[in-house]
This record gives C-alpha cells, sequence and structure tokens, in this order.
C-alpha cells in the first residue's frame, strides 16, 4: 500500500486546501527585526501573537 | 541635510487647489446618516472618472454580479450605498492627490497600502462598532503626509529615503530626527486645509502618536496601520512595523483571536478592490 501522501510529496491538485500561510524567509527574517521593534511594548507583544496565528489558518475560500 | 520648518509645508500646502464638491460632498456624507444618497450618486455619476472607477469595480469577477451595472444609481441599489461612496471616495482622493507630485516615492506601493490600512480600519470598525465608513476614509488618508513632504520638499525627503537611519527604525522616528516634521503632521495639515471633519484630523495626525491620548478612530488607524504592515500585505524594503501605544488592543477591546480574523478579512477584502490602484 501506498503511504499517504503528506503536505510535502501530494501532486499539485486544485481541489487541494491550500496549506496554511509561512512567510518567505526574507519576509520572516525581516519580521524578527520587524518584532524587535514592535514588541518593544505589550500591544507589539499582541500584534506578534496575532500574526502567528493567521498564519497558521487556513485561508478563506 | 536641510531640516525642514512646518511653515514651510503649510505654506505649500495652502497651495493645494480646492477639492471637487463631489469629495467634499463624500466626505462630509461619513458622518450623516441622514445624507442624501441619490443626490451624492447623482454627483458620482456626472463626474467621469470617479463613475468609471465606481462601475469598473462594481462589474469586477469579486462582486460576482450576474448582470453587468450600467449606472453609478444601479451600483447604490445592487452593492449599498456604503460600498459605492468607499470605492468613489478613494477613486477621487486618489485623483485629489495628484497635485502631490512624490518622485521620490512609489506612488503604486504607497496607495496599496493606504488601501489596505483603510480596508483593515474598516475591519476593525466593524468589530468594534465604530463608524466603519469613516475609519475606511481615515485609513486611506492617513499616510498622505508622506505625499506632502516627497512634494513640497522632495530632496530633503529623497535624501531621508536613503538615510541608513530609513532602515533601521520606525519611519516616524527618522522623519522627526533628519527633517524635524513627521508624516503625521504633515498629513494633519492637508486634511485640515481640506477643511475635513475633526475626526480625520486626529486619526491623520495621531496615527503614530505614543504620548497624547488617542480618539478611537486614531486607536483604529494606529492598530491598521501596524496589522498591514505586520502581514507584509504591500511588501516594501523596509517597512518596520511602527511603536504601538502599550494599551492599544484594550483600548479597542480586541484579543489575538480577533486580531487574526481582521487579517483573513483584509487579505480577502483587498483582493477584491485592487482594481481601485491605477488607472
Amino acid at each position: 500500500m501506498n503511504p499517504p501522501n503528506t503536505p510535502e510529496t501530494s501532486p499539485a491538485d486544485p481541489a487541494a486546501p491550500t496549506p496554511p500561510r509561512k512567510p518567505a524567509p526574507e519576509v520572516a527574517a525581516r519580521n524578527s527585526f520587524l518584532f524587535r521593534l514592535s514588541a518593544q511594548t505589550s500591544a507589539g507583544a499582541v500584534l506578534l501573537r496575532a500574526l502567528e496565528r493567521f498564519q497558521q489558518q487556513e485561508p478563506q475560500p | 541635510m536641510i531640516p525642514v520648518d512646518l511653515n514651510q509645508i503649510a505654506t505649500a500646502v495652502r497651495a493645494l487647489p480646492a477639492l471637487p464638491r463631489v469629495v467634499m460632498e463624500l466626505i462630509e456624507s461619513l458622518r450623516d446618516e441622514n445624507c442624501d444618497v441619490d443626490r451624492i450618486a447623482s454627483q458620482i455619476a456626472r463626474d467621469p472618472g470617479i463613475s468609471a472607477k465606481t462601475l469598473r469595480l462594481a462589474n469586477s469577477s469579486f462582486f460576482g454580479l450576474q448582470r453587468s451595472v450600467a449606472s453609478v444609481d444601479q451600483a447604490v441599489t445592487v452593492l449599498g450605498f456604503s460600498a459605492v461612496r468607499n470605492i468613489a471616495t478613494t477613486a477621487g482622493l486618489m485623483r485629489s492627490a495628484e497635485a502631490l507630485p512624490a518622485r521620490a516615492l512609489d506612488l503604486n506601493e504607497f496607495w496599496r497600502h493606504s488601501l489596505a490600512t483603510a480596508l483593515c480600519a474598516r475591519e476593525l470598525a466593524s468589530s468594534t462598532l465604530h463608524n466603519t465608513a469613516l475609519a475606511y476614509t481615515c485609513g486611506l488618508l492617513h499616510d498622505l503626509g508622506k505625499l506632502v513632504l516627497a512634494s513640497s520638499v522632495p530632496e530633503s525627503y529623497g535624501a531621508m529615503l536613503q538615510s541608513p537611519r530609513y532602515r533601521a527604525e520606525p519611519t516616524i522616528q527618522t522623519e522627526r530626527s533628519l527633517l524635524g516634521v513627521d508624516h503625521a503632521q504633515a498629513g494633519r495639515e492637508v486634511v485640515s486645509h481640506w477643511q475635513f471633519p475633526t475626526d480625520i484630523q486626529h486619526a491623520v495626525g495621531l496615527h503614530h502618536s505614543c504620548d497624547t491620548p488617542l480618539t478611537p478612530m486614531a486607536a483604529l488607524v494606529m492598530a491598521a496601520d501596524a496589522i498591514v504592515q505586520a502581514m507584509d500585505v504591500v511588501p516594501t524594503v523596509w517597512a518596520a512595523v511602527p511603536i504601538l501605544v502599550p494599551d492599544l488592543w484594550e483600548q479597542l477591546g480586541l484579543g489575538e483571536e480577533q486580531i487574526a480574523q481582521t487579517m483573513q478579512r483584509t487579505v480577502h477584502a483587498l483582493a477584491g478592490a485592487q482594481l481601485l490602484i491605477g488607472h
């Protein structure tokens, strides 16, 4: 029996759900710089955690 | 770099042409629940540029209408006055801002960020039971001062954009340090000159303020600006997330989950509004 497809090995299927958003490496690197700034306040830390949640969510149809 | 005097900016702002009547009416209607929808729709219809953009967006695949919309009146009927007003206000203000030739800035990038902030502010206003149309317009105008600075003191502003400091700290800090004037002050000069409501003047002038109590609209714009920058909706080389007042989310009554949902809705709304950018 073939092993089940994982997100990494699944063939391209337009009907398949879109994987959760992950920032590009250069964006992630910059975010860490940006959040050194924004995390200076508690509000920045909340924004950072919200962004992490958003990046884990499935995009809306 | 030559420091900039706010009086210099004020003088440049006073030389700006008056806004078209239709744009003024659209802005005035933001706080008037009993505004005359038919009259405003007919004014939009009489402005070829604004009405063309309105119909183009109304007929875009985003709205997925079964039949094409052929008139502003019909767009109001099908999409609702609020949606049509947002579209027309955006088109009218973008055209009016052409009086500010900010060559040092990427205008496509500028307006994409402004539009994303407007849409995000609208979503935040909806979640927090504030005036959504007003929040949208405040978001759209929040960075107008950058156009003012870049057009009225182009050499100083261009030099600031090339400065290493610009890449290492929030823009507002670099402006204050190197120019002595920031885009929030400059933007407030413009919206005050145009006699926009004080809600808008405060939102534009205070959206980076950490030492003055924020008005509700200023808090919404500060939050929307930071959300949009953090999401990287409009990728720019250096777009530092601005410093936020510590109790911003408490002021707005929003938690992480609601902010994450706002991010989702903003991405969706921006996808449909892209046609507003460009000609």
